[in-house]
């Protein structure tokens, strides 16, 4: 068991050169720094672990001019290093969702404003004509 | 002896049965949640003193004694999340978007406000100044001019690299008031672009080299595809950066680079970027006669109507809740307002606003902002790996 935990130690320390871990006994528990993050992206994470996997997700902030994030993923079983992982994926493809749904209104709406366009232009030449033959009864 | 216990016997089919139940299938068992319980989950009800139900429910498990999962899947997202266009110009957009978390939302908006790129002047070379205005106060000004070119062409000036065409726009601005003229403006379309890169001409102790410019540009920029049809301008013609009197000269050279509004606000592409909740107007109770009257005169947003039922009866409706601005005037006065007209947020539906300040169409910059939320995922994600 204690060698596990070291390899286990060992392998993600050298993952997250950047980042600090602490690894507690109990294996499920991941609680890590992660440098560079903004506080509304972790409010995504913490959105993410909406999940049946996941028992606990939190983050904290330890101080307001450090620009770190303390993120903790409590699971029900899984490595909580993969759901987070998933989390982010998910997260990914729903932005990509959201791009594409986006898109395709944006250009529903400009070929709704160009049938307008020409409904009115078609409309003013009616009226035009409608003026000139009116000019003609009169002369 | 006595008699005999007969023992039923048990037969596979009723085993595979009962290990099948589930209790949500029985006829009398209700599904999905009690209507108060689903108004809790979608709305956030505004009372005259205070909101309730502010908070979206994440936890998964919330209602999982009612048989309802509350967890987020994707394909749920997919299926739910909608946009609906309300109105777009080369500068203002309005658009729906409902089935996001307000996380989400928050998300959006602060990356369109503070990290999405554009080009601001950053350095101003001033060569001859002679106006009222001093030289840091023109260059301030300068700097907050929202310039009509494309970030995404360029790239970051960092310290260590040298301004040229693919990281620097020059501007020239020479103007002169002459004797006896009278006063003028100066506006932003005296800006003039430089596409071969600076004309002004470095200080240095020998003179035997060639003349140094403050950039190195290899090409002119204007034979760039992208500008050949649309020069670098500033965005407005008619905004004004002084006033010069008789006999005043400015004469300046103006730098613009790459950077986003977290550095300074006058990186950040929009005027402003806003969203709020739809509203929701529902009346509990029926108002009639004069107090439909009172009613509908005691909005200041005309979001209610007079609709009369003939035989000189009338009742008041909701006609426009959408232009509710929960200013709570209908439920201020007494308890009997507040229990008769509800006031309500839907919590997925965020009507959402952004102005450009010209440099990109606003849908390009919503398109970017998702980008970058885009890209912090993967690089969470490929740190993790």
């Amino acid at each position: 068991m204690l060698v596990y935990i070291h390899v286990m130690l060992l392998e993600i320390l050298i993952v997250f050169n950047e980042c600090h871990i602490i690894l507690s006994l109990r294996l499920m528990e991941l609680i890590c720094w992660c440098v560079d993050n903004d506080d509304y992206v972790n409010n995504q994470y913490c959105f993410q672990f909406c999940s049946p996997r996941v028992t606990v997700a939190a983050y904290t902030i330890p101080h307001p001019s450090l620009e770190q994030v303390n993120i903790r993923v409590q699971t029900t079983g899984d490595p909580a290093r993969e759901v987070f992982k998933d989390a982010c994926q998910e997260l990914m493809q729903m932005n990509r969702h959201v791009r594409s749904v986006f898109d395709k209104a944006v250009a529903e709406y400009k070929d709704e404003q160009k049938r307008k366009e020409e409904a009115e232009e078609e409309e003013l030449k009616r009226q035009r004509d409608l003026f000139g033959s009116m000019d003609i009864e009169n002369n | 002896m006595g008699t005999n216990e007969v023992t039923r016997i048990v037969t596979d089919e009723e085993k595979r049965e009962a290990k099948n139940f589930n209790i949500f299938d029985l006829p009398d068992v209700p599904t999905g949640l009690p209507p108060h319980l689903e108004l809790q989950r979608t709305r956030v009800v505004c009372k005259k003193d205070s909101n309730i139900h502010p908070t979206a429910i994440t936890f998964s498990g919330a209602y999982s004694s009612m048989g309802v999962d509350n967890s987020v899947r994707l394909e749920n997202f997919s299926e739910d999340f909608k946009v609906d266009v309300i109105s777009l110009t080369e500068t203002d957009m309005v658009f729906d978007m409902i089935g996001v978390h307000a996380g989400i939302a928050n998300a959006f908006r602060r990356i369109l406000l503070a990290e999405l790129p554009s080009m601001a002047i950053e350095k101003v070379y001033v060569a001859n100044n002679t106006s009222v205005i001093q030289d840091e106060v023109l260059a301030h000004r300068l700097g907050l001019i929202p310039i009509a070119a494309d970030p995404r062409l360029f790239e970051y000036l960092s310290e260590n690299d040298q301004p040229n065409e693919k990281n620097t726009i020059v501007f020239k601005l020479h103007v002169k008031c002459l004797k006896g003229d009278p006063r003028r403006k100066v506006l932003t379309s005296e800006l003039k672009w430089l596409p071969n890169g600076s004309e002004l001409i470095k200080e240095s102790g020998g003179s035997t080299t060639t003349p140094k410019t403050y950039t190195s540009f290899n090409h002119s920029q204007d034979s760039f595809p992208e500008f050949a049809e649309n020069p670098i301008r500033p965005t407005l013609k008619d905004i004004l950066i002084a006033k010069l009197g008789p006999g005043q000269e400015i004469e300046l050279e103006a730098h613009a680079v790459k950077g986003i509004g977290k550095t300074h606000a006058k990186w950040s592409p929009v005027a402003t970027a806003w969203y709020r909740m739809l509203p929701e107007v529902v009346l509990l109770k029926e108002f009639e006669g004069k107090h439909a009257e009172e009613l509908v005169k005691v909005c200041p947003k005309k979001v209610f109507d007079i609709e009369d039922m003939g035989q000189g009866r009338k009742r008041a409706t909701v006609a426009r809740p959408r232009d509710c601005s929960l200013c709570r005037e209908c439920i201020r006065d007494g308890v009997e307002w507040e229990d008769q007209v509800d006031l309500r947020r839907v919590k997925n539906h965020f009507i959402f606003t952004i102005e450009s300040t010209g440099s990109q169409p606003p849908e390009v910059l919503f398109n970017e902002a998702v980008k970058i939320l885009e890209d912090k995922c993967e690089r969470v994600i490929s740190e993790l790996s």
